[in-house]
């Protein structure tokens, strides 16, 4: 078991920078998730820490160490790959005892081993077969196995989950869950899954173009994401943005999305907004489920609008709906019995208390 | 609630069922034709020879039906197989290809390994220079060959030409780069997280190798040891310049010098060792058959 710390990696190809400079500390037992869309420099990041890539600049240190130039097989890390990687010529137990094998382990030691990590992932009864005789969720099964085993200080993901179906997913991701829950052993794992960041990690790394965007718990980056991106990028369906202004109407701060819409920001909002100048160009950023049916009773910094529903989704336990605001779409959660049609008029609100306002050109969350 | 409207109009097109293995039919029957064509092509030759190696020398030099013999013997077997410069000729053959095989793989597996894996500066261009060696035909080569043993012989005092061995040196020239461009293939078409798997589990590059690439790429290993062996086995040019002596050729020299004196053809016996040294390759073919085609091809199809 290790902590492992990046100091400000660099990864360059040619003329491109895949990774520009990245810090980041990774406790013992930690399980952190590096979440960002395709490109953004994730796996190179994981990659870099395996030693299957070498660095640019900068230090990556497990336990303390500076492995920059230790080969992959003497950094004591396992790695699941995405296409699970299996030896296809051997038994799920051949699989799993491989690197056991190719140190020596005594043979008693290797099964015992073997056996637990069966039993653990609950693949005892598959333990002689071929990879080709297994599903796809028993292969990453089998390919955790084989980091298990190992009892290495660090286990590396990386996107362990994207060749499955949905369905399955869900399942392996309680059981990654279960895993490191046992073994307790420092973890990172990449992902473009948000939702598999969100579930699985103590602390997600989002990145973009190469950099950190935000780093902090699943609960930070939901309610207090550090710019327009991360805003957009964590959360199921995306943050709403609408273009806005503040301005001041008899000693009170509002916030003007159109000639004829403004709300009353609360006391807490204004008081935290009071400085921005007025004319600068601001986005409103509002979680669809901060919009929803207007209630009978008022309720403070709740604020009641009317729309013209563009589109409905009914989700079951709620209804999706979608209107245009200032030309930006926007999408709220309504209850099924809202009564909301396609095409129809709706009265909605809009919690203030949960409101973000961003700068429109450089994205920063005010 | 809207209306269902119910569309009792049917398809205006008649349908024609069975069109798709009418189609499949036709397909098959022309493809039998070609195939049907393809095999009395190609057969036409071994089944002379198998007639021919049956008759007589009296039979074969009177004016008979060619397609038939009317007084079979095995005279043509027995003599051959008892002879022993025959059995000098196959076991010289035998050797030179074992050996040649063993050689070959033992070049062209690391290095399809380190071309197709270890990316290096100048991989790429090296690999495609590999093939390239294969395109120069023999009969260019022949001669500087010849000249390059001799001048060595001349220095060394070690004499390679007129020794069946200096054949090992040569038909590498010839196998080696083939195999290692097959290999490439081959091993190219092994996931890259397979040898990272590896590496991660503690393997160095030759473990990974020994017990990864070689097991997995089977198939392309024995497509590639069938190759070399059948190029070995088959080879005139070479062992006709490099070896004279006679116990020193190879099968196909050796029927041909032996048997044919001045302008005195013996049919009978040079049909029966062609068709006796053609047996080996067979052999092996159709018992790696399957091997041959999953090796040729899989790195057109596999992932």
């Amino acid at each position: 078991m290790a902590d492992v710390s990046l100091r400000k990696v660099v990864k360059r190809y040619d003329e491109v920078e895949a990774v520009r400079g990245i810090d980041l500390d990774i406790a013992d037992h930690e399980f952190v998730v590096l979440v960002g869309p395709s490109g953004c420099g994730k796996s190179t990041t994981l990659r870099m820490i395996a030693g299957l890539e070498d660095i640019s600049d900068g230090d990556i240190m497990i336990g303390g160490d500076v492995v920059n130039d230790v080969p992959p097989k003497d950094r004591d890390i396992a790695m699941v790959f995405q296409n699970y990687a299996l030896y296809p010529h051997m038994t799920v137990a051949e699989n799993m005892s491989f690197g056991l094998r190719l140190k020596n382990y005594p043979k008693a030691e290797i099964k015992s081993r073997v056996t637990e990590a069966a039993r653990m992932l609950d693949i005892t009864d598959l333990i002689d077969r071929k990879p080709k005789q297994l599903s796809g969720g028993q292969r990453q099964r089998v390919a955790m196995g084989r980091a298990i085993v190992r009892n290495p200080k660090v286990f590396l993901f990386d996107e362990p989950l994207s060749n499955l179906d949905a369905k399955l997913r869900v399942q392996m991701r309680i059981e990654i869950k279960k895993v490191h829950q046992k073994v307790r052993t420092t973890t990172v794992y990449v992902t473009h899954d948000q939702v598999e960041a969100m579930t699985l990690a103590d602390r997600v790394v989002v990145m973009n173009h190469g950099r950190i965007e935000q780093i902090g718990t699943p609960n930070e980056l939901y309610h207090k994401p550090a710019t327009r991106f991360v805003a957009s990028f964590i959360g199921s369906p995306a943050m709403n943005f609408v273009p806005c202004r503040l301005e001041d109407v008899g000693g009170k701060l509002n916030v003007r999305l159109t000639d004829r819409l403004a709300f009353a920001l609360p006391p807490a909002r204004a008081a935290r907004y009071q400085a921005l100048s007025r004319t600068d160009r601001l986005l409103l950023g509002i979680r669809p489920e901060h919009v929803m049916e207007a209630r009978p009773h008022a309720e403070p910094g709740v604020e009641p609008f009317d729309a013209v529903l563009d589109v409905t989704e009914p989700m079951g336990m709620e209804t999706l709906v979608y209107f245009t605001l200032e030309g930006s779409q926007v999408c709220g959660r309504v209850s099924p019995n809202a009564g909301a049609q396609d095409g129809s008029p709706l009265r909605l609100a809009v919690d203030l208390n949960n409101m973000h306002l961003l700068n429109e050109v450089t994205g920063a969350v005010l | 609630m809207s209306t269902v409207t119910i569309d009792k109009s049917g398809p205006t097109r008649k349908v024609k069922y069975g069109s798709m293995s009418r189609d499949r039919t036709w397909a098959l029957r022309w493809s039998y034709f070609f195939l049907t064509l393809f095999a009395i092509f190609s057969l036409t030759p071994p089944f002379y020879m198998l007639i021919t190696s049956l008759k007589g020398s009296a039979e074969i030099s009177a004016a008979t039906n060619p397609w038939w013999v009317h007084q079979p013997t095995l005279e043509n077997y027995v003599q051959l197989l008892t002879s022993n410069q025959f059995l000098r000729f196959f076991w010289n053959s035998a050797w030179v290809s074992i050996i040649v095989v063993t050689i070959t793989m033992l070049i062209s597996v690391p290095a399809a390994f380190a071309l197709a894996r270890m990316k290096f500066w100048g991989s790429a261009t090296l690999a495609t220079g590999v093939f390239l060696t294969y395109l120069i035909p023999d009969s260019l080569l022949f001669i500087p060959l010849f000249k390059m043993f001799a001048v060595f012989g001349d220095w060394t005092g070690i004499q390679l030409v007129n020794r069946w061995y200096v054949l090992l040196f040569i038909y590498p020239t010839l196998t080696v780069p083939f195999c290692t461009w097959i290999m490439i293939g081959y091993f190219a078409s092994i996931p890259k997280e397979l040898d990272e798997a590896a590496i991660i589990d503690g393997a160095s590059w030759f473990q990974t190798l020994t017990r990864i690439f070689i097991p997995v790429a089977l198939p392309g290993l024995i497509a590639a040891t069938i190759f070399a062996f059948t190029v070995s086995w088959a080879q005139f040019l070479y062992p006709l310049v490099f070896t004279t002596s006679t116990d020193q050729l190879v099968l196909p020299v050796g029927i041909i010098t032996t048997l044919i004196k001045g302008d005195v053809f013996n049919w009978g016996q040079i049909m029966t060792g062609a068709l006796l040294g053609a047996a080996p390759p067979l052999i092996i073919y159709a018992f790696l058959m399957d091997y041959y085609i999953a090796g040729l091809t899989a790195g057109a199809t596999k992932g």
